[in-house]
């Protein structure tokens, strides 16, 4: 008997809208939402809806013997939210039990080989957001494009987690078989090894008709799985999720092939785990060493489709950069935008490697040229760094004592009611008392003098953006002299 | 196989050049030759004598015919040219129509003598001479059009042109078109069958010599052509006047002439940027190398541009390029950042962008490197090779 490991990939990037030069420090948005949600339509219609059918189906049929792994990653999670028929859809087959999901970094990035500690806050993020969409925690990991080597396995493993995804790439395994559970070297991590010519067949070739496999029918790939009876474990089927429907289109009979292979699997008496069971039910059968990074992609297996030109390099170095300090000053959103743009996708899309050889037909590509992708995408890092830039100026001067002092002269608040202010403490004073109509005329639907002035003279813009949106006399009164006794702590 | 005869009718050839179209022909004869074709090309040219004085070649046998025929004439500037010549107005037409009737004359009258296999003519001046040569010798007629009357009239087209290119394309055997965009212009605009009209781009003979830039100085910013309506130059102008707004350090240059370059150094200081932009009118072919050495970035803002031979120079010297949307060249330069030439803000954000990160240069320039090597006459010239034999058999 042979076990099949059915894991489907699930991600859909964001992509940038045209940033222009000139957008550059006016609070645009970096992402192309009407595209965004464009794409994201035609595939939950073409693709996870009635793929989330199918499979749900099968688990009910074969009474929960089919068996499925998702990873969904969190830029996908997010955008799905506003589409809950879709996230129930997979929640569903989840709920079933017969579906495993694994971890990955939230954000889809190559965070692994820039910076393990951004690495692992990723993998953090997403366990968190798994925990509270499906209320799973993962045990096993798959990395961004399946990049894997030792020292990844080693580092996920810290973790917790006790299985790793990984390709079956033949200069590594030389004359093993991916098709048994192996343990990373330095490490006790098992790692599951993609199949990636049965794999293939039907992520790639299944609309293939020059390929000799042509058509693939139900039974012919059971046929091909169960010859492994003998001299394999376990066959791992790796694929991107939208293989079926997308890169498959409904019109070459992949769902109808969804619908019956795993039947047939089952027919002949070998049996579907998910990832977690996998590593429960085979032992691993010797160590494994991956010195190299390799990744799932292209016929060269590495990283070049994503770090293989100036540009690409360029883009990468630049936005990890910004780590130290887009954690330490950046707020909730700039640090999500930072990370938004960590996608490996946007650095897919500058991929010059097949476009030098005019061999534009390979990939699919939402912007122009690689050019324009690495213009717009620089562009909106720039307009990062600036507002980062701004954030940091605001608190570097977080606390200061010379809030406290007095303005220089000729800078004073002439108050309506006659008074003159010379530092904080006396507006903090005089607000006490002050007559309302003499605070209607600083504070209105138009204008608030006092953040102004304390923004711009006194110099204190946390204080400023504090009472930047009050409309009450007290709470401001309030908030000024709550400032000014914590300055005082200084 | 036997050798194929050739009857050509051309512009012009190097070194009189005004457009690309001289190289273009000098280049195409040249790989067409050493496929073995025999070619005798009928020329208009101009000078004081009847002698010619071109490029000597011995790979093509050229017939003269003094006129004052050159490309690119329109009425206006026919009647301008006219205008200067005294002695031998009697000999030439007095307008441009009854210029190109002597020239046809002249030219169906060598042709009679010549012995060929097909007619093979480039763009419209040459068409009736084409048309009347295949009526008398009943060999197939090929017409390469490298540029039509609505390419160069951005919409305000002579009528005569139009319907004198209309006719020679219904009559034609064949069209070669420079470009899938020429091509489509002529489906659309001329309503003939696409089946009709093969693609052959032009091309460049790449020497494979990659050119260092020098770094840290004035970044300069390239216009190279002629100053006419259809090549975008008062685009080129406006992007400037955006771009030097928020980039200094800037330096453009308008390099060539052309019936618009008075109002286009108007319109630099009008815009207030005259000292930014540095005219330098005709250059000659070892000025437009250094030119080219010298610039960082080469911009082809053509409103209707049918190829665009001028971006792969610059490709070749290490430049890399902007080129309109609407032109024939980004079909085999993909290497290349392209724009809609009316969107001028976009025009000076793809400068910017490109003048200030440097690897996106790099890259360019690099990846366009290895797409030139695989571009080269020879290749055309095989292809029409084939167009011939085609008609022939």
């Amino acid at each position: 008997m042979v076990s099949v490991c059915f894991y489907l990939h699930t991600h859909q990037p964001l992509r940038l809208k045209n940033f222009r030069i000139f957008d550059i420090g006016k609070e645009k948005n970096y992402f192309d939402e009407e595209r965004n949600r464009m794409y994201l339509e035609r595939i939950i219609k073409k693709s996870y809806l009635p793929t989330n059918q199918i499979l749900l189906d099968l688990i009910h049929k074969t009474d929960g013997k089919f068996k499925v792994s998702f990873s969904i990653t969190g830029v996908l999670l997010e955008q799905l939210e506003n589409y809950p028929k879709v996230l129930e859809s997979f929640k569903k087959i989840v709920d079933t039990g017969c579906c495993d999901l694994v971890g990955e970094t939230y954000y889809h990035s190559l965070a692994s080989v820039f910076s393990l500690n951004e690495f692992k806050r990723q993998i953090k993020k997403q366990e968190k957001k798994l925990n509270e969409v499906f209320g799973i925690k993962p045990k096993t990991f798959r990395n961004t494009e399946l990049v894997y080597q030792n020292e990844i396995g080693k580092f996920v493993e810290g973790l917790g987690y006790k299985g790793i995804l990984a390709e079956g790439w033949d200069k590594v395994l030389e004359w093993r078989s991916p098709c048994f559970v192996y343990k990373g070297k330095d490490s006790n991590i098992c790692v599951l090894l993609k199949h990636y010519k049965l794999s293939d067949d039907i992520a790639f070739r299944f609309s293939e008709r020059r390929w000799e496999g042509w058509p693939l029918t139900a039974d012919k790939f059971s046929n091909w799985i169960d010859k492994h009876n003998g001299n394999g474990n376990i066959i791992n089927l790796f694929m991107d999720y939208e293989t079926f429907g997308e890169h498959q289109w409904k019109e070459t009979g992949i769902f109808e092939f969804l619908k019956h292979f795993p039947l047939k699997i089952l027919e002949k008496g070998n049996d579907f785990v998910t990832t977690t069971e996998s590593i429960k039910k085979f032992k691993p059968v010797a160590e494994i060493d991956f010195q190299n990074i390799v990744s799932w992609a292209d016929t060269e297996r590495d990283l070049s489709a994503w770090i293989g030109n100036r540009m690409q390099q360029t883009a990468l170095s630049e936005i990890y950069r910004l780590e130290k300090e887009a954690l330490k000053y950046g707020d909730r959103k700039l640090i999500d935008n930072w990370r938004k743009l960590q996608i490996s996708d946007h650095f897919y899309y500058m991929c010059t490697k097949w476009f030098a050889d005019g061999d534009v037909h390979k990939y699919f590509n939402p912007y122009k040229t690689p050019y324009d992708c690495f213009i717009i995408f620089m562009n909106a890092l720039n307009d990062l760094k600036l507002r980062l830039e701004y954030i940091k100026k605001i608190k570097t001067n977080y606390m200061s004592k010379r809030f406290l002092e007095e303005v220089p002269k000729g800078s004073e608040f002439y108050c309506k009611d006659g008074r003159v202010f010379r530092k904080l403490e006396e507006l903090a004073q005089a607000l006490k008392d002050m007559d309302a109509k003499t605070f209607l005329h600083h504070v209105n639907e138009e204008k608030n003098d006092f953040e102004n002035w304390i923004r711009d003279v006194v110099g204190d813009i946390v204080l400023a953006n504090r009472i930047k949106r009050a409309k009450k006399q007290s709470t401001i009164a309030r908030a000024i002299s709550a400032r000014i006794a914590r300055l005082n702590l200084l | 196989m036997k050798s194929l005869k050739i009857l050509m009718f051309g512009w012009e050839f190097p070194p009189y050049n005004i457009g690309g179209l001289g190289n273009v022909t000098y280049n195409l004869c040249n790989a067409l030759a050493k496929f073995g074709t025999k070619i005798t090309l009928i020329l208009p040219i101009k000078g004081e004598s009847n002698k010619l004085k071109i490029i000597p070649t011995n790979f093509v046998s050229i017939k003269g015919i003094k006129s004052l025929l050159s490309p690119y004439l329109n009425e206006k500037t026919y009647q301008y040219k006219y205008s200067l010549c005294k002695e031998e107005a009697k000999i030439y037409g007095t307008n441009l129509k009854e210029e190109i009737d002597r020239f046809t004359k002249r030219g169906v009258k060598i042709a009679k003598h010549e012995n060929f296999d097909l007619i093979h003519c480039h763009d419209w001046m040459t068409f009736p001479a084409g048309m009347q040569t295949k009526e008398f010798s009943g060999k197939p007629l090929i017409l390469h059009v490298h540029t039509t009357e609505l390419d160069r009239s951005c919409n305000s087209h002579n009528h005569f042109v139009y319907n004198l290119e209309l006719e020679a394309f219904n009559k034609a055997d064949k069209i070669i078109a420079v470009s899938n965009y020429t091509k489509n212009r002529i489906i659309k605009d001329y309503n003939i069958s696409k089946d009709k009209i093969e693609v052959v781009h032009n091309a460049i003979e790449f020497d494979g010599n990659k050119k260092n830039k020098p770094h840290n100085r004035k970044k300069i910013v390239l216009y190279l052509g002629r100053i006419s309506m259809h090549k975008g130059p008062d685009y080129f102008i406006r992007a400037a006047k955006k771009i030097s707004e928020y980039m200094k350090d800037v330096l453009f240059v308008m390099a060539g002439s052309g019936e618009l370059l008075p109002e286009m150094i108007e319109l630099a200081c009008n815009l207030d940027i005259g000292d930014k932009i540095l005219f330098t009118g005709r250059l000659k072919d070892e000025e437009v190398k250094k030119i080219y050495e010298s610039a960082d970035l080469y911009i082809l803002p053509s409103v209707s541009e049918p190829f665009g031979i001028s971006a792969l120079e610059a490709a070749s010297n290490g430049v890399p390029v902007i080129v309109s949307e609407n032109s024939g060249v980004k079909e085999i330069l993909k290497n290349c950042i392209r724009v809609d030439f009316w969107d001028i803000e976009e025009i000076a954000n793809k400068t910017i962008s490109a003048l200030r990160y440097s690897p996106l240069r790099e890259e360019i320039t690099s990846n366009a490197y290895r797409e030139l090597t695989n571009i080269s006459w020879k290749e055309r010239a095989s292809k029409i090779v084939s167009i011939y034999r085609s008609l022939i058999n």
